[in-house]
């Protein structure tokens, strides 16, 4: 008599392990999506026939969603503000959270067809997949598309069509303590063997040259990311192309590269057992002085003078390039806001969108993010810290981040893990490569 | 007859009452499990409106994915060694308890408190703790004049599983120990009483008293903590996100992944339908021998 009851309990406890969260959102997507949508279009676009479109228009609540929070936030809360004075009528709700996290969290959101109406989305791939799933509305015909360079629009597109409004253009690069180099004599390096020189000397005065903490490998990622485009796509702009149609592989093509930058661990220019250690601990190790460069995006400069706000810093694009050949820099998007297609708030959305894309906006949000402006023929008003990378990027030698564009981010992902495996030894540089084109094989496969 | 017509009556009044649970259960529970069953035979990427019938072909590419068998022997090393020192920890902390400490009270509830805590506050804390530079355990170290044995904790593949099984180990002792305090409470003193009599030392009392009719209370926990263990993800996913190079990669973690990460929400949902079988499989095993263990003793 018990046995089967136990049985059965012991069937429910388990069956909690499975992923439940999401398959079940699938139907009832489809489901609210139709019984929706006969109500919800005769409220919204048969306003005027309908007996209550002579009331005063009501206060309109935007859901707004984005991966910038807590240190990154920047002026989004001033900005809401100030959209809500000179809106009235519409109530602004942003809802921010780490990117990792939000990543995830909207994927499901979009899914299950219950997204914020707007939505904070990173350039490339990922406006690429949710335009084509049928998630983003088409904003080509907007008044401001054509206030954007060109090449920002391109970022927030897809097919052709655009997305969204490119805020801001943000960069990777080398952040250095100018007093540690002024103590030394070293100039901002301008090919690898004076990096590698000035590393040497850093090495010399006792101080770590590079702070860098791999518990996710993430700092690696951004490592090969500002390496890369003189490296790599200075001499074969199409990479990317080949990369996706499998014409060419990371194996074979990017081993120079790699190991150029894990020499630099072998030489000890990097913080030692980086595995151990996380972003925060080695910003908090160059912020204090106690290395005299670290490999970030112009996002961090807030979280860094955080630490210490008497830091004497620069930033310069990583010069990967050898002697005589012309320095990139790492540059890219950094935030696009999209609007949700099943959205019923289109009309606050789209002027929420104008309110963005205004150059006084644009500029509080660039300011406050250490950014620059993707607005076409305007100056921006960075950071005195910018002034080394600004000069390179207005030299036009500058590279998207690299997997904006591949077809398959598990490759990102397993870099990520490999690179760690590398500095534990447990793989060479070329092994990782190949794990790299592996993780993208497997995943295309499976996704066949 | 008119029993018998009372009885119908009382069972459909029961179905009444059951009804909207039972409603709501395979609505919002019942329902998403058994459509991930058909996920697993897709090729689903996760957010497209469409999705291909594939078979079992996500189960037969498990069987090459070397990753998949890293994270079974991952899951099974966690699960085997939290189980293990987790119950033997949990008893004699029971049995100390149990005794006539003064403190007990304050005690039973220090030894609770961590079980009540969010698996991230465990994590975010141990991770101060095994931070290699500036972390407790390494200064410790440093400061008994023990500097060689400062390791990399959690960025060291052959400490870093140790450190999460030791996360969970301090979290969960507490909740075990409870479950064998109240067991013990049931042990009736009659037994001790003979056993004195007999001239039976400590030791023999709990070898031969205590230790088998703590029974029910092992087969409980035993098999909470293996279904525990075996579907852990959020410590693991905050402390080291199955890293450091795949060192602590779990079943669970592997799914995320595949599902989240890298856009195989069918591969990764037939991960899952293997974890499920595995965690039924083994629990049921667990419960059918802990059982006659019980009913033996």
């Amino acid at each position: 008599m018990r046995k089967p009851l136990l049985i059965v309990l012991v069937l429910m406890l388990c069956v909690s392990s499975l992923l439940s969260a999401c398959g079940g959102n699938k139907n009832n997507n489809a489901s609210t999506s139709t019984s929706a949508s006969p109500t919800e279009s005769a409220k919204a676009s048969e306003a005027s026939a309908s007996p209550e479109a002579s009331k005063p228009a009501e206060q309109v609540e935007l859901k707004v969603s984005g991966y910038k929070s807590g240190a990154e936030i920047g002026a989004i809360p001033e900005l809401n503000e100030k959209f809500m004075k000179e809106n009235p009528d519409i109530k602004v709700t942003y809802e921010g959270m780490p990117g990792a996290q939000y990543k995830d969290f909207i994927k499901t959101r979009l899914v299950a067809g219950d997204a914020s109406d707007v939505m904070l989305l990173h350039p490339g791939a990922e406006i690429v997949d949710y335009a084509k799933a049928g998630y983003l509305m088409d904003l080509s015909g907007e008044p401001w598309v054509p206030d954007f360079t060109v090449s920002a629009i391109d970022a927030a597109s897809g097919d052709g069509k655009v997305y969204g409004t490119p805020n801001d253009t943000v960069m990777l690069g080398v952040y250095y303590n100018k007093d540690i180099f002024a103590k030394l004599n070293l100039k901002v390096p301008t090919d690898w063997d004076q990096f590698l020189a000035a590393c040497e000397a850093i090495k010399a005065s006792g101080v770590t040259p590079i702070a860098i903490g791999n518990n996710d490998g993430w700092m690696t990622l951004a490592a090969l990311f500002v390496m890369a485009p003189a490296m790599i796509y200075a001499k074969d702009p199409d990479f990317d192309k080949k990369l996706n149609a499998r014409e060419t592989k990371f194996a074979g093509s990017w081993d120079e590269m790699n190991k150029a930058w894990f020499s630099l661990d072998t030489k000890g220019y990097l913080t030692p057992k980086s595995t151990g250690i996380s972003l925060d601990q080695a910003q908090t190790d160059f912020a204090k002085g106690k290395a005299a460069m670290y490999i970030d995006g112009t996002w961090s400069l807030a979280g860094i003078k955080g630490k210490n706000e008497a830091l004497n810093l620069g930033m310069f694009a990583m010069p990967s390039n050898k002697a005589g050949e012309d320095v990139y820099v790492s540059a890219a998007v950094g935030t696009v806001w999209t609007i949700n297609k099943s959205t019923e708030k289109a009309d606050a959305a789209k002027k929420y969108l104008a309110f963005w894309a205004k150059e006084e906006n644009q500029s509080i949000w660039a300011k406050s993010g250490g950014a620059f402006l993707t607005l076409q023929g305007k100056k921006s008003d960075a950071d005195p810290a910018f002034e080394d990378i600004a000069g390179t990027l207005a030299t036009g030698k500058a590279w998207r981040f690299l997997n904006q564009a591949w077809a398959q981010d598990a490759a990102t992902t397993e870099m990520m893990k490999s690179a760690q495996g590398v500095y534990l030894k447990a793989l060479t540089p070329e092994q990782m490569l190949k794990n790299m084109d592996d993780a993208w094989d497997k995943a295309a496969k499976l996704q066949k | 007859m008119k029993q018998l017509t009372f009885r119908h009556k009382t069972h459909i009044t029961l179905a009444c009452f059951l009804a909207p649970a039972v409603l709501i259960y395979s609505l919002l529970f019942l329902g998403p499990v058994l459509s991930s069953f058909y996920y697993s035979l897709t090729n689903w990427n996760g957010f497209t409106a469409t999705m291909g019938f594939v078979g079992l072909r996500n189960y037969r590419d498990m069987m090459d994915d070397a990753a998949f068998v890293a994270a079974l022997k991952n899951t099974a090393v966690f699960a085997v060694w939290v189980v293990i020192l987790q119950n033997a920890l949990a008893i004699p902390l029971a049995i100390a308890l149990d005794s006539g400490i003064r403190s007990k009270n304050v005690l039973r509830v220090i030894f609770f408190a961590p079980a009540v805590l969010s698996p991230l506050v465990v994590g975010y804390t141990w991770m101060y703790i095994f931070n290699p530079n500036s972390g407790l355990l390494n200064t410790f170290l440093r400061s008994i004049g023990l500097p060689s044995w400062e390791q990399v904790w959690l960025g060291d593949p052959k400490f870093a599983m140790f450190c999460i099984i030791t996360m969970v180990i301090w979290q969960f002792t507490g909740y075990s120990m409870v479950i064998y305090l109240a067991n013990l409470q049931t042990i009736p003193s009659e037994l001790y009483e003979a056993a004195n009599i007999d001239g039976a030392g400590r030791w023999n009392k709990f070898l031969r008293i205590t230790f088998p009719l703590l029974a029910p209370a092992m087969t409980i926990n035993i098999l909470l903590s293996t279904i525990g263990t075996l579907k852990a993800f959020d410590l693991i996913y905050v402390t080291t996100n199955g890293g450091p190079f795949h060192a602590t990669e779990t079943l669970t973690v592997l799914i995320f992944e595949s599902a989240f990460k890298d856009n195989n929400f069918g591969y990764g949902t037939a991960i899952g339908v293997v974890m499920f079988l595995i965690i039924f499989v083994v629990s049921l095993l667990q419960l059918l021998v802990l059982r006659r263990r019980e009913v033996s003793s």
